[in-house]
């Protein structure tokens, strides 16, 4: 082979790698970016946070009437179906303001929303520390190839192929993970309490960060000018925690509740009318995540606040 | 604009190759040599734009002080030494105003308890090897090595692309004669191939082994909570690696980028980790840059002593190394990455007094194991962030295993991470360099399928946001 058959065929090589991977990738298209996405069922496949993100591109808008979006206190709502509307859970594990901010400002841009939900939990605002770079624009030709590509196909094979379980529905709440049963929950909590106690758990930390909290303000801004409806709510605290952490609780719950104007719903689990579903280990997997009938009280609960009557006209007042 | 980005690859560099031989036909030599100028200039604005007029003065300021250096080689004087000490003490201050005055600031008012604002002057890119180019130009045209200068060669060698920002630092005489070349500015497939083939080692090396070690170093090494003791050794061995990787990888990168061109660089890395002893690993580690330190601090150093003791040449070698580090930048951290270079240095040459070498496997255990300490001290941003990791390192803090700061990596980036370091640790240690495959290279199916697989792979792991930029930008 001569020097210059060896610069052609190189060419002609790199060349034919692209004209074969980059058609393969849209063709496959896991994220749902280069074709119609409406009546896709797409499952969420590598990076949780690289995923939702992109599915914010075509896969909600064009499937979803809203979204819900929290931290991983809210992922594992099943919010398929919220009363008469069809939710996308963009809820992030470990997920604070900076990891929601790129991702609601994306669909935000991409029209109209039905519903925007949040789950504020003091996580959200502790502070403003990027976690990933990949939440990026530049991330949606990384579906053209990309290792994350490559995570993504190497995971749903191997969740095909019955090696892993699907960890997500195709609504993004998560699957897996949060089923331990009421002696574990009482354990996990337990030990929470004592790490609490003695400062140490992050559970008690309702330190609020002046970046994240004016970032949330400008998200729940933006979420008003481009929903119909936007509902907030912050999560149920087990009863034990909620006790030893009171005055802390309220000064949050207050400070985020000033940020809400008339005609945002609000719904208050941490209110008295939640004193039992509170009381209930059953309803939580540790300290702060809720269990699968936990989650499931939140959504019947979150389902009737949206069917109210006085649904819509409901603010940060009456709680 | 860097080598590993698609602007550089797809349409930089094929139209700066296509261009240079285009022109070479005109029968004007001129022609192309000015064409690798602008481009030269164009790239180093695409990386910092704001930077150039920096890079214009220090080309403008020193070419003139070598016109006068070279007009008045055939005088000895000392009008002609005093000039090259002030031009070499203008590129010295030059590199402290915008490298070290925060540092400097921080100091004093350390020492003097006063709170004098930091400067902000920015980093201007590749300021610390341009600079140093510039002094060893300045030394060589005092010294007569210079012959032929042009104002157009000159700002060509104090610009070219292919290592403005970072290196390899080149002299005059390893590249001057090159461009000057009847056939430079031809096109000569035979090199093309070979470059091509080159650079797509340094890229593999870049964007898929050096990123994915990246990873795992900076989760280690920001983690806020104590390291286990595996974790201190995994965060080390990561960085260790991954710059390893990212720095040759670039340097393969400049050297292919240069041969399409036919202009011949430097090597600057031969295999370090397989170094016996210290003064072995600096032999083949970041080789221009030994070479700057042996020729232009050390050997000076000792030939200003009345006379050269082997104490004198340990404290010599210890100076040289101390400022090597702190070349690098104005830190605690840096300085004492080279002062332990010097300590060690240092040892060695006192230990090979002894002549007692130490068995193979041990002499090279005790290297690796040093380089991977000290360059602890190099990744970290402060001292107690350095001294907080080699503790960890050595069971002084954490546990003995903790899988807690990795597990923000999802588990299927985790597998294929793990495989490439596994990869790239065998290539570390069992496999033939660049510098190997390079001289070794001929065009065949085989060199061919490597080339295509690896740019293929390459060029996935490129598109993406994780891709980063290279650690020797930032000195």
């Amino acid at each position: 082979m001569t020097s210059k058959q060896f610069i052609a065929a190189f060419l002609a090589g790199a060349a034919g790698i692209a004209a074969v991977v980059v058609p393969l990738n849209m063709y496959v298209d896991v994220y749902g970016l280069f074709r119609p996405a409406h009546g896709r069922r797409l499952s969420l496949y590598g990076e949780e946070r690289l995923a939702k993100y992109l599915h914010t591109f075509r896969y909600i808008p064009e499937n979803f009437d809203g979204v819900l979006l929290g931290s991983s206190v809210s992922d594992n709502l099943e919010t398929g179906r919220l009363g008469r509307y069809r939710i996308y859970n963009a809820s992030i594990n470990g997920g604070n303001i900076e990891d929601l901010k790129p991702l609601a400002e994306n669909l935000f841009r991409r029209g109209e929303l039905q519903l925007t939900v949040f789950c504020i939990h003091r996580y959200l605002t502790l502070d403003h520390v990027k976690k990933t770079d990949l939440m990026n624009p530049r991330q949606y030709w990384g579906a053209l190839g990309s290792p994350q590509l490559i995570a993504a196909y190497v995971s749903g094979l191997a969740i095909r192929s019955g090696y892993l379980q699907p960890a997500f529905e195709e609504c993004g709440a998560r699957r897996s993970g949060l089923d331990g049963d009421v002696a574990q929950s009482r354990k996990a909590i337990d030990d929470a309490l004592d790490g609490i106690a003695n400062g140490t758990a992050l559970a008690g930390n309702y330190t609020i960060d002046p970046v994240a909290l004016a970032e949330l303000r400008e998200i729940l801004a933006a979420a008003r000018r481009h929903s119909r409806r936007m509902l907030v709510f912050h999560p149920p605290l087990p009863a034990s925690v909620l006790a030893l952490r009171t005055a802390q609780f309220a000064h949050y719950r207050d400070t985020i509740n000033a940020l809400l104007q008339p005609g945002d719903l609000l719904v208050d689990f941490n209110g008295p009318q939640y004193t039992e579903m509170r009381a209930d280990y059953g309803n939580f997997a540790d300290a702060v995540h809720l269990s699968h009938a936990g989650a499931g009280h939140v959504m019947s609960e979150l389902e009737k606040a949206l069917d109210a009557p006085e649904a819509g006209a409901q603010t940060a007042a009456r709680f | 604009m860097s080598f590993h980005s698609f602007a550089f690859i797809l349409v930089f560099l094929p139209v700066v190759v296509a261009g240079y031989f285009a022109l070479g036909r005109l029968g004007r030599p001129a022609l192309p040599k000015l064409w690798l100028l602008a481009a030269s200039l164009v790239f180093y604005a695409a990386g910092s734009l704001a930077d150039l007029p920096l890079l214009l003065g220090s080309l403008a300021v020193n070419g003139a002080l070598a016109v006068y250096l070279l007009r008045t080689q055939t005088q000895a004087g000392a009008g002609r030494r005093a000039l090259l000490m002030a031009g070499v003490a203008a590129n010295v201050l030059f590199l402290c105003t915008f490298k070290y005055a925060a540092f400097f600031v921080d100091l004093f008012n350390h020492a003097a308890g006063t709170a004098l604002p930091r400067p902000h002057t920015g980093f201007p890119l590749g300021i610390s090897f341009f600079t140093i180019q510039q002094i060893m130009f300045l030394v060589d045209c005092y010294e007569g090595l210079v012959e032929g200068h042009n104002w157009l060669d000159y700002s060509l060698f104090g610009g070219f692309f292919a290592y403005v920002t970072m290196g390899p630092i080149v002299r005059w005489k390893q590249v001057a004669a090159q461009w000057n070349d009847p056939l430079a500015s031809r096109a000569s497939a035979d090199n093309i191939a070979n470059g091509l083939f080159v650079f797509v080692l340094g890229l593999f090396k870049k964007v898929v082994l050096a990123d994915s070690f990246f990873r795992w170093a900076d989760a280690g090494f920001s983690y806020a909570h104590p390291l286990s003791m595996a974790g201190g050794w995994i965060a080390a061995l990561s960085f260790t690696f991954q710059l390893y990787f990212d720095f040759s990888g670039y340097t393969d990168m400049a050297i292919g980028a240069a041969l399409m061109l036919n202009i011949k660089l430097p090597q600057n890395f031969n295999s370090p980790f397989r170094a016996l002893n210290i003064s072995d690993f600096w032999r083949r580690w970041h080789i221009t840059l030994t070479n700057f330190i042996t020729t232009y601090l050390y050997t000076p150093m000792l030939r200003s002593m009345k006379q050269v003791t082997f104490v004198r040449a340990l404290a010599a070698t210890f100076v040289s190394m101390t400022i090597a580090g702190f070349w690098h930048g104005g830190n605690w951290t840096f300085i004492t990455f080279g002062a332990l270079h010097g300590v060690a240095l240092v040892i060695h040459q006192c230990w090979r007094k002894l002549k007692r070498p130490l068995p193979a496997p041990i002499a090279w255990l005790l290297t690796f194991t040093f380089v991977v300490v000290a360059l602890v001290f190099f990744r970290s941003a402060t001292m107690g962030q350095a001294l907080h990791i080699v503790q960890s390192m050595f069971g002084l803090q954490g546990g003995l295993f903790s899988y807690e700061p990795w597990s923000g990596i999802d588990r299927v980036d985790q597998v294929m991470g793990i495989a490439w370091m596994l990869c790239g640790s065998a290539i570390l240690l069992r496999a033939p360099n660049s510098l190997d495959l390079q001289r070794r290279f001929a065009p065949s199916w085989a060199a061919l399928a490597l080339s295509v697989g690896l740019a293929g792979i390459s060029f996935v792991y490129a598109n993406s946001v994780v891709s980063r930029s290279f650690v020797y930008r930032d000195f």
